[in-house]
């Protein structure tokens, strides 16, 4: 049987160094979707500091061996660790077949994706993946398997940028994505703006964070790189266009810097994170760059 | 009105046309096509048809094809023909041949027949040949007044009478030669000439002013019958004549008689059909009876009285009265030159004889600058063998009013050039 080749499922990628592990963690710290620390009572706690005791302070928690030795009230705080889980969206749209050199948008988002869904099972935290298309209602659910991370990447593999985007976002991913502490969407934009920003707005109000990664062609940011008269087609309604000249190109550059700019103020407004990517570079490199230092990541 | 192509097989060019369609599609398949996620942003471009094409590439396609056709056309040489008149071949022919010209066989050759004469009459059995001293510039002037444009225009006459007295006119009908594909059926006993241009006219009117002129003495046409019944000889047309000449000369002048040899090969040349047996026979020598058809007396002698009194002999005498300088000029080199010849060939020979006689002075004078050096024309025996010769093949037409120039063919050049300067301007437009 002939195997199924997946040019995105870089090595690198899946199997990343235990430094990039570590350095990853912290990015994800910063996305808040990293170690979650809550204050709770519980059989997986673990003790973290004493606090001077104030009125109203459960009766429990006082260390008395400690008030044996220094005859004063101490609070025995401790943090358990939750497993927080993250969902990821991945737009399988037609236009996502868009080739960029090396990379389509389709096959970067899934190498993203990959990568990003192992970054969070590495920290312990649960990766959900969603599919979106109407052409694909594709989703693997939060659960804590021995085979997830596999299907993970299964679903991945099986998923084709095709159709459009979803009329009515699957009630089951609402479900999750109101249970997950950090929703990454990984798109294009490049649908219908008011049915987008409908469906985001239905992945707010949980008060998880939610982040839009939107990945870039590089032509579509610079049109001046391509050759006059280069015929453009539209992926999804197949219509034509023909860049005859500088002044054409020069349009359609500051075109895409007001849509941009506008998809981004929008988004900021409504407390979404808003991360372009270019898949003019490689997935590895953007990851370490997101998930390094900060001043890295807003070079973004 | 129709346009005839002098050059069709130039059409061939059209074949070109394929370049700039080729260079065109080429050009259209090299566009390259990306695609999109989205055509929203790329604003500045403009829609795009399938297999539709710029309107601004299209002119520049349709004008260079224009360009290319008309360079075509003007290579093709197009004549404007008048397509309301049926063509014609006028023949007109001189009153001294009209008694011998079948004007039926010619009819049926589809020549129309006219005297070349004042009037210009039709040649048939009530025609009456004006055998006054008129000039030929004025009958010419009357062809040039005949709506002939288009056809074809024969003239058949003898260049020698020296009827081109007076002035000559300014012709303005343009003659053009024209090929054509197939050799005529048959060919006329009589010389046909053919105008190409008032420059041969001129050049004809020249030779007959020139300093050597012929006479001739009128044969009665009862003699001629009386020859040709004695005879039994048939004027043909399909048969090839025969010119035997016998060149009768002083002992003493083989020189000079070679000068001659050579300038009646130059005659012969003139007239490639003309099969020409050419013997030299010093004057100590009887000619053999009446064996030549043409006696060429050189000696500074007179003829014998016998040669000169035959009854059924034409003479053409050099007149030294009127000829002129030469002579004055050269007194030792005078010659009187008498030529006989049977009556059936006589026409032919006319001609001959008055094309020759200038070509003739003009090798004598070489002679006499340098009496060693050897004549100047000299052609090698292939090149006037007359089996190795082919007949000249052209007709003329009457072509066009103005002078010079073919005026379509000024309107296409004026067409190229603005084609061509519009095709720049789209171009570096583009």
């Amino acid at each position: 049987m002939k195997r199924e080749e997946s040019p995105w499922l870089k090595p690198e990628l899946l199997d990343l160094p235990h430094g990039l592990m570590l350095f990853a963690k912290t990015a994800i710290h910063r996305l808040e979707g990293g170690q979650h620390q809550s204050r709770s009572s519980g059989e997986e706690q673990e003790f973290s500091q004493f606090r001077a005791y104030q009125p109203g302070d459960d009766l429990r928690l006082l260390d008395w061996k400690l008030y044996a030795r220094s005859k004063r009230l101490y609070v025995r705080q401790a943090e358990v660790q939750r497993q927080m889980q993250v969902l990821l969206l991945l737009d399988a749209s037609a236009s996502m077949q868009h080739k960029s050199g090396a990379w389509s948008k389709i096959n970067y988002a899934k190498a993203l994706a990959a990568a990003l869904g192992l970054l969070a099972h590495r920290q312990n935290d649960v990766p959900g993946l969603q599919i979106l298309s109407d052409q694909q209602e594709q989703q693997l659910l939060f659960r804590r398997s021995r085979h997830h991370m596999q299907e993970f990447i299964q679903l991945l593999k099986q998923s084709t940028a095709d159709g459009h985007w979803p009329k009515i976002l699957p009630p089951a991913m609402l479900q999750q994505a109101r249970a997950a502490s950090l929703v990454l969407l990984i798109t294009d934009l490049w649908e219908e703006e008011e049915e987008l920003k409908k469906c985001l707005g239905q992945l707010l109000g949980s008060g998880q964070d939610l982040r839009v990664l939107h990945l870039i062609a590089p032509e579509e940011r610079e049109p001046q790189q391509l050759p006059n008269g280069v015929i453009l087609q539209d992926l999804e309604t197949g219509q034509k266009v023909q860049l005859r000249s500088g002044g054409d190109k020069g349009a359609s550059a500051e075109a895409f810097i007001a849509w941009q700019e506008g998809w981004k103020s929008w988004l900021q407004r409504r407390g979404i994170g808003y991360v372009p990517v270019s898949i003019g570079q490689e997935p590895l490199a953007v990851l370490q760059a997101y998930l390094g230092d900060k001043s890295k990541a807003t070079a973004w | 009105m129709v346009i005839q192509l002098l050059q069709p097989m130039m059409l061939w060019g059209l074949l070109g046309l394929l370049a700039p369609i080729a260079i065109h599609l080429l050009h259209k398949r090299s566009s390259r096509v990306l695609m999109v996620g989205s055509l929203k942003t790329f604003s500045g471009g403009s829609p795009v048809q399938a297999r539709s094409i710029k309107p601004n590439e299209l002119w520049l396609l349709l004008l260079r094809c224009l360009l290319l056709s008309i360079l075509v056309l003007l290579l093709c040489q197009p004549a404007i023909l008048h397509e309301d008149r049926v063509q014609k071949a006028y023949l007109f022919i001189a009153p001294e041949l009209a008694a011998q010209t079948n004007t039926d066989s010619l009819r049926a050759l589809g020549y129309e027949p006219h005297l070349l004469q004042p009037g210009l009459p039709v040649l048939d059995e009530n025609a009456l040949p004006d055998s006054s001293s008129f000039g030929y510039w004025e009958v010419f002037r009357e062809i040039e007044k005949l709506e002939n444009t288009g056809d074809t225009v024969w003239l058949q006459f003898y260049p020698w009478l020296n009827r081109f007295t007076g002035d000559r006119p300014a012709l303005t009908k343009i003659y053009k030669p024209l090929p054509v594909p197939a050799a005529p059926a048959e060919r006329q006993l009589a010389q046909l000439l053919q105008i190409n241009d008032t420059q041969l006219l001129a050049s004809y009117w020249q030779e007959a002013e020139g300093i050597w002129r012929l006479q001739h003495e009128e044969v009665a046409l009862a003699d001629s019958l009386k020859i040709r019944e004695a005879f039994g000889r048939r004027v043909s047309l399909q048969q090839p004549d025969t010119l035997n000449v016998i060149l009768q000369h002083p002992a003493g002048d083989i020189r000079e008689a070679g000068l001659w040899q050579i300038a009646l090969q130059m005659i012969d040349s003139m007239q490639p059909a003309l099969a020409l047996q050419l013997n030299m026979v010093p004057e100590t020598q009887q000619p053999a009876g009446d064996s030549a058809d043409v006696w060429v007396w050189l000696s500074k002698e007179e003829p014998p009285a016998a040669f000169m009194k035959a009854s059924t002999a034409r003479r053409f005498v050099l007149s030294e009265e009127e000829g002129i300088g030469w002579f004055s000029e050269h007194p030792k080199e005078q010659h009187l030159i008498r030529v006989r010849k049977s009556l059936l060939e006589e026409q032919n020979n006319r001609v001959q004889l008055a094309r020759f006689v200038p070509e003739l002075a003009e090798a004598l004078v070489q002679a006499g600058s340098s009496r060693l050096a050897p004549p100047q024309v000299l052609l090698a025996e292939e090149q006037w063998l007359p089996a190795l010769w082919q007949p000249v093949q052209e007709y003329y037409l009457a072509a066009a009013e103005e002078q010079e120039g073919d005026p379509l063919e000024n309107y296409l050049w004026i067409a190229l050039i603005l084609v061509f300067i519009f095709e720049r301007w789209l171009s570096l437009r583009k």
